[in-house]
């Protein structure tokens, strides 16, 4: 990537003593709400791919290895750079966290093999197919949260119970389709509502912090 | 489900069978290749925040 290439967008470098991005450029911390966008924008591209190439499969036009091949692509790629963006950049990815990463790929991984097996065998119909591959999408931003809460932890958090899930991860009544995020604060991680309609398992999670992040 | 919907679901044909995990043409597990692709893949999309700085941590 060039130089000229990179003037389009914004360099950033992570902060390890504020826990979040800043600019390059000026040192400006990038608030919560724009690394949310971010993540939602990539998510979004995401699904878009994932919803096309659903329809495609069930137009005939596409076969199923292929699909899975394509929906697999873009599972790794976009969990995979959500772990770096949370982590704080390529430098933070430690071999621990190379590990959770890929044990979440492998259940991802898990995941796709039975949602091309439950299509092979006619049990999904193309409407309900679309939806359940855009979730692969929504889910993605959970490998952010997995990465940027690790380090939340320590004596002074000790009091405080883990953070059971992460926005995104799918296993909350709205599936990871919400508008939940997670902020720092001297007291411990809360869970934000921000402003969207949510599921009794965020309010319950919001209502349950602070928590440590491991 | 509609009629219509129905009809459509009915004259669907999935083309191929599914293949296991580990036949997929790209690796399960991360590689320092998947952390290059995932860079690019980040930032040759639409978005503002590049995160393939040329200074990590600086």
């Amino acid at each position: 990537m060039s130089f000229d290439e990179v003037s389009l967008g914004f360099q950033i470098t992570w902060n390890e003593e504020q826990h979040g991005w800043q600019l390059v450029s000026t040192g400006a911390t990038i608030a919560t709400p724009a690394i949310h966008a971010e993540i939602r924008s990539h998510a979004v591209l995401s699904g878009n791919l994932f919803n096309d190439i659903t329809t495609s499969l069930y137009a005939a036009e596409t076969p199923v290895a292929a699909w899975q091949n394509a929906m697999w692509a873009e599972i790794k790629e976009g969990r995979t750079a959500n772990a770096i963006f949370g982590a704080g950049g390529v430098g933070n990815m430690s071999p621990e966290a190379i590990a959770r990463l890929n044990a979440r790929l492998a259940e991802e991984a898990g995941h796709l093999a039975n949602f091309a097996q439950d299509i092979a065998d006619g049990k999904v119909s193309v409407l309900k197919a679309r939806d359940r591959a855009r979730q692969y999408a929504q889910g993605m931003e959970s490998s952010y949260w997995d990465e940027w809460k690790q380090p939340l932890t320590g004596p002074e958090l000790d009091h405080l119970p883990i953070l059971p899930t992460t926005p995104g991860n799918g296993d909350t009544p709205c599936h990871g389709n919400c508008q939940c995020t997670l902020l720092f604060t001297d007291a411990g991680i809360i869970w934000k509502l921000n402003p969207a309609s949510h599921c009794t398992g965020c309010i319950s999670l919001a209502a349950g912090g602070p928590y440590r992040g491991s | 489900m509609s009629d219509d919907a129905q009809q459509e679901d009915d004259n669907l044909v999935i083309i191929g069978d599914p293949i296991d995990p580990d036949e997929f043409q790209v690796s399960l597990t991360v590689t320092p290749d998947s952390i290059t692709d995932a860079i690019d893949w980040w930032d040759e999309r639409a978005g503002d925040l590049y995160i393939g700085a040329l200074e990590w941590n600086a």
